[in-house]
């Protein structure tokens, strides 16, 4: 205890020093700015500004790079709120909830509650790296290609109960989302698949791309045939920040969302993409009334919020600890630590410990500081739901357009969203939910990859996932969730039957 | 429109601009902001190696050097598109070996060609692998690994990051030449091949030597072999593999190219910029830590990069004509 | 929210949005099945690169075949009429924009790189379109507003490697004028010719008012 003590107080000594909150103040001023502006990322921006910090010193420059994908990480769920575009996987889940009570005029609400629980999720996953970061480490090397794989399939579960209409539909969508995550060069043997010759599918299709097409863009397309309703969000709002009641109600959401978000995060092999859908899950489960959940009930939005951003947080577990990055984003960090001559891994905490620590206490300031730039923001983008939608939606389109097109310099790739835009907006005509679709997506290619890992491990035996201990349990939980989640559909089924 | 009178038409075009503005010179080159493609992902280490060098370029010819990076389909976008680019030289290309060496021979109606669409203008770098054991493997040099191999022949497991990428080709051949069967298990992101490692997983891996430092430092990974004909500075106690199988010349290596027909002059101005750059003394200091060697002599002049190019072009075609790969 | 009309009558079809959503989920199964024609599935311990994806479509083809048939078993919803004017001009300003940001080649013919600056404001104004409830003037004028806005953020600010400026301009900037000079200026023209307009539009609605009062 003593020892972490002292340990925090020389990574404050070195967060709080001017030049390095300076820097911290800019990180996440940037970040927050590329993450609303739908479609522009993180690995972009970082990959554009690591030039910039060859002059800074490496604490400075890595807290600074921190900052942006904290930034963007919480600036995602912004655009998803207010304007129903997921710029990560991560905030799939915040668009569900969010955007709906941005629709009733609660958006101020929502972006509020998503500031706060992301502050006290960061906090928490701030205390838990500095106290156990280096213990931590173990869990990692537990996790082997089974485990992702049987890790995975709950996820799939996830998005059975994620889904409100009908099961035989949710499924379908699940199924395509898969099928949509294996278009493009085979991994293992090099073969073309599903790509039309197109050279442009090569590489598969981009979760943003797809993203920003199902989501943002069909949309629009659907908003333009419902005059009557598209200009809700222009009613009265009442209240800008969560009132005494929505407090209440996502306390303990948010410290669900923050245990299951440090625990998910932990995981190499971008395991923090599961925490907001795991949360979510949880809360539609334990609620007392399930059937507010994807019309804006605030406990879907302060969970998965909080899960998300302490998912964030803890992913530089394995990073710091094993120099393995969790994601894109944290292998770009590695990159910049390299330039700057220091290799992550086991050594860094013994080595550099004000470095170590320096980030690590500047992973909170970080947090501080979002909270004290978006607070103030809210304000200002609920204002902006009052700008008329026949001005709005050429714009949010346009922007669309620009991030899509920045993320690869592809035409192709703006060409998509158009694609995708239509594609969703039939699946809407045909009574079909695009979210446990995305899931499947982000799901299908770890899941697929680790398949084949793992069976080639085991050269050829499916037993390897019921033999091994972790992955037998996490495929056991699966099936108990499933049940849980499929025993009242059923009820409600036979009900409806009766009542025919 | 035939490639052929595509560049024709590409080169009247470039004529009637050098017209028009009336430079395009070499003696007064760079007139304007100079683009470099890479054809990788922003942020990978070609891209950061790119960007370092980039810089020096602008301060030392005072223009800007833009790097823009096209990546995909295993660096075809990028190539293709400097190699359709205007031969004016403003474009330039940072090239992969996989781009250049390896695309030809697995990839079926390749849409560009490396020999005769592009010119070389300077060998930048090469980058080392490292063949590695988890350290409960009981082998301590190559001999003793393919020993150990040959008592259980397909019990090992070997991550690499793909079959067809350089530890894939290196594994193969490692196979082929001392008649083992290790199995080949695909990684796309490298973390996870050496995190199953290190957990002992897949007990062997070939990694590149700048990603794998701090766990031979550490002791959870034991370096067995170096890919290639010598050993190198960073790990001098490490074997060469060519001290134990047949030489395996395999590695990755970066080179800068222009679209054919870019004005000899300007490609001799730029050979001449990138080898002072690359032999600055803050360059030749973070090249290891990002798992590079750079390149100096005779390979940075644009006759030497060519002839290494040829070499290099030929030897991969028949390592994989031997290994019996594909294009798909 | 939609409204919730359940299929009237009794007709054989008694859940047409089903019947429909099935067939098309068939489709794209089959779609995927065709592409993946040439491609190996291989054996559990050696998995071909079809084996995923092809039990995948099968298993996304079977589930469109259940809801097909089940749309002539169970009651359900329709499929609600669509304006498809507003819906084609958005993604004709998508495709636009796509095919104008660089030089893009369809075949044999390449279509000239305009950059942000063209490309931007057109796109918004054929999207604007969209709406019934478009006006003409007050499109112009966020067109022309918005654009420097993008040019400025994206392009100065962010440095992002998006083409401002058409690609047979580029070369006759005037010497010793960065890029970054002329965007900035060209950004300051634009907003100043926003208020222009706004303010003239403004001007022109009040005296439609007086007229009409």
């Amino acid at each position: 205890m003593d020892t972490l003590i002292s340990n925090l107080s020389l990574g404050l000594s070195v967060a709080l020093g001017l030049q390095n909150l300076a820097l911290a103040f800019l990180g996440c001023l940037v970040g927050t700015l590329i993450g609303v502006l739908p479609g522009v990322g993180p690995v972009a921006t970082i990959a554009m500004l690591l030039p910039i910090t060859f002059s800074l010193d490496p604490t400075g420059a890595l807290i600074m790079l921190a900052g942006i994908y904290y930034g963007a990480q919480y600036g995602g769920s912004t655009t998803a709120i207010l304007v129903n575009i997921p710029g990560e996987a991560t905030s799939v889940v915040t668009a569900l909830d969010g955007h709906a009570m941005a629709r009733r005029g609660r958006a101020g609400a929502a972006l509020g509650i998503a500031a706060l629980g992301s502050f006290f999720a960061g906090t928490v996953a701030t205390i838990l790296i500095a106290a156990m970061g280096a213990p931590l480490t173990r869990v990692a090397l537990l996790f082997g290609p089974s485990e992702y794989f049987a890790l995975m399939i709950m996820g799939l579960v996830f998005a059975v109960v994620l889904a409100g209409g009908s099961l035989l539909k949710a499924v379908a969508m699940i199924m395509l989302g898969l099928l949509l995550s294996t278009v493009g060069t085979d991994l293992e043997t090099g073969d073309q698949r599903m790509t039309f010759g197109q050279p442009f599918l090569w590489d598969g299709i981009d979760f943003a791309v797809l993203a920003m097409g199902v989501f943002g863009v069909s949309e629009i397309l659907r908003n333009l045939g419902q005059s009557e309703d598209r200009d809700v969000v222009r009613g009265a709002i009442s209240r800008l920040l969560p009132n005494r009641k929505e407090l209440r109600q996502s306390v303990a959401p948010v410290v669900r969302g923050t245990l299951l978000g440090s625990a998910f995060g932990i995981l190499p092999g971008n395991g923090a993409i599961l925490a907001p859908f795991a949360s979510y899950a949880v809360e539609k489960k334990l609620a007392k009334d399930p059937s507010r959940f994807g019309k804006g009930a605030i406990e879907g939005v302060a969970g998965p919020e909080s899960a998300n951003n302490a998912g964030a947080q803890t992913s530089f577990i394995p990073l710091l600890t094993l120099g393995i990055p969790a994601n894109a984003v944290m292998a770009l960090m590695v990159g910049a630590m390299t330039i700057h001559g220091i290799i992550p891994g086991p050594q860094v905490m013994t080595g550099n410990p004000s470095l170590f620590w320096g980030m690590i206490a500047s992973m909170w300031i970080g947090n501080l500081m979002l909270l004290i730039i978006n607070l103030p923001l809210v304000g200002l983008w609920v204002r902006l739901l009052k700008v008329p939608y026949r001005l709005l939606f050429p714009a949010i389109l346009v922007f669309c357009c620009i991030g899509i097109y920045s993320i690869n310099s592809q035409p192709t790739d703006v060409l998509l969203i158009g694609l995708f835009g239509s594609l969703g907006f039939l699946l809407i005509r045909f009574g079909f939910e695009p979210a446990p679709m995305l899931l499947g997506f982000v799901l299908g290619k770890l899941m697929e990859e680790n398949l084949r890992r793992a069976l080639i491990l085991s050269r050829g035996s499916l037993s390897t996932f019921v033999t091994e201990p972790i992955s037998a349990g996490l495929l056991a939980v699966s099936v108990i969730l499933l049940v849980i989640a499929l025993v009242p559909n059923i009820r409600k089924g036979r009900d409806k039957v009766f009542s025919e | 429109m035939s490639k052929f009178s595509r560049r024709i038409f590409m080169a009247g075009v470039a004529a009637s601009f050098a017209l028009a503005s009336g430079s395009a010179q070499a003696a007064d080159w760079p007139q304007r902001p100079v683009t470099v493609v890479v054809p990788q992902a922003a942020g990978n280490s070609p891209d950061v190696l790119c960007r370092i060098i980039t810089d020096k370029l602008s301060r030392a010819l005072g223009q800007q050097f833009i790097v823009e990076n096209k990546a995909g389909a295993a660096n075809v976008v990028g190539m293709q598109s400097v190699a359709r680019a205007t031969n004016d030289g403003y474009t330039f290309v940072f090239a992969t070996s996989a781009a250049l060496v390896t695309n030809p021979y697995t990839i079926k109606a390749l849409s560009y060609d490396p020999i005769k669409d592009f010119v070389p203008v300077a060998m930048v770098a090469k980058s080392h692998h490292v063949l590695l054991v988890n350290p409960k493997v009981k082998a301590n040099n190559l001999a003793e690994l393919i020993a150990l191999e040959k008592q259980a022949p397909g019990s090992l497991s070997l991550a690499v990051d793909g079959p067809r990428n350089i530890s894939g080709l290196i594994a193969q051949a490692i196979n082929k030449d001392a008649g083992t069967k290790m199995v080949l298990v695909p990684y796309n992101t490298i973390s996870n091949a050496v995190q199953d490692t290190i957990s002992g997983r897949t007990p062997v891996t070939i990694q590149s030597a700048s990603v794998v430092e701090p766990f031979i430092k550490d002791g959870s990974l034991r370096p067995i072999a170096v890919a290639g004909n010598q050993r190198i500075a960073s790990l001098p106690d490490v074997p060469a593999i060519s001290e134990t199988l047949k030489s395996v010349e395999l590695q990755g290596w970066f080179m800068i190219m222009a679209p054919a027909g870019t004005p000899a002059a300007i490609v001799e101005t730029m050979s001449k910029a990138v080898a002072k750059a690359i032999a600055e003394p803050d360059v030749l200091e973070r090249a290891p830590t990002l798992g590079f060697e750079m390149e100096k002599g005779d390979n940075t002049t644009p006759a030497g990069a060519k002839s290494f190019l040829a070499a290099q072009y030929a030897y991969t075609g028949q390592i994989l004509k031997e290994l019996g790969v594909e294009p798909n | 929210m939609n409204e919730i009309k359940n299929a009237t009558g009794r007709s054989t079809i008694r859940a047409p949005q089903n019947l429909a959503g099935g067939l098309a989920l068939v489709a794209v199964a089959a779609l995927a099945l065709w592409q993946l024609r040439d491609l190996t599935a291989g054996s559990l311990s050696e998995m071909g690169s079809a084996l995923m994806p092809r039990a995948l479509a099968v298993g996304l083809g079977l589930m469109g075949l259940a809801l097909a048939v089940s749309a002539f078993l169970r009651p359900g919803l329709i499929i609600e009429r669509t304006e498809l004017h507003g819906p084609v001009l958005v993604l004709l300003a998508i495709v636009f924009f796509a095919v104008t940001i660089r030089p893009f080649a369809i075949g044999p013919v390449t279509i000239p790189g305009l950059g942000l600056i063209i490309s931007a404001p057109v796109a918004i104004v054929i999207a604007g379109l969209a709406t019934p409830e478009a006006r003409f003037r007050e499109l112009v004028a966020l067109a022309l507003g918005l654009t420097p806005f993008c040019m400025l953020m994206f392009g100065d600010l962010l440095n992002l490697p998006i083409p401002i400026f058409p690609a047979s301009l580029i070369g006759s900037f005037p010497d010793g004028w960065s890029q970054k000079a002329v965007l900035r200026i060209t950004s300051a023209v634009m907003l100043a010719a926003t208020v222009v307009v706004f303010v003239t539009d403004r001007q022109k609605s009040i005296s439609d008012q007086g007229s009409e009062g």
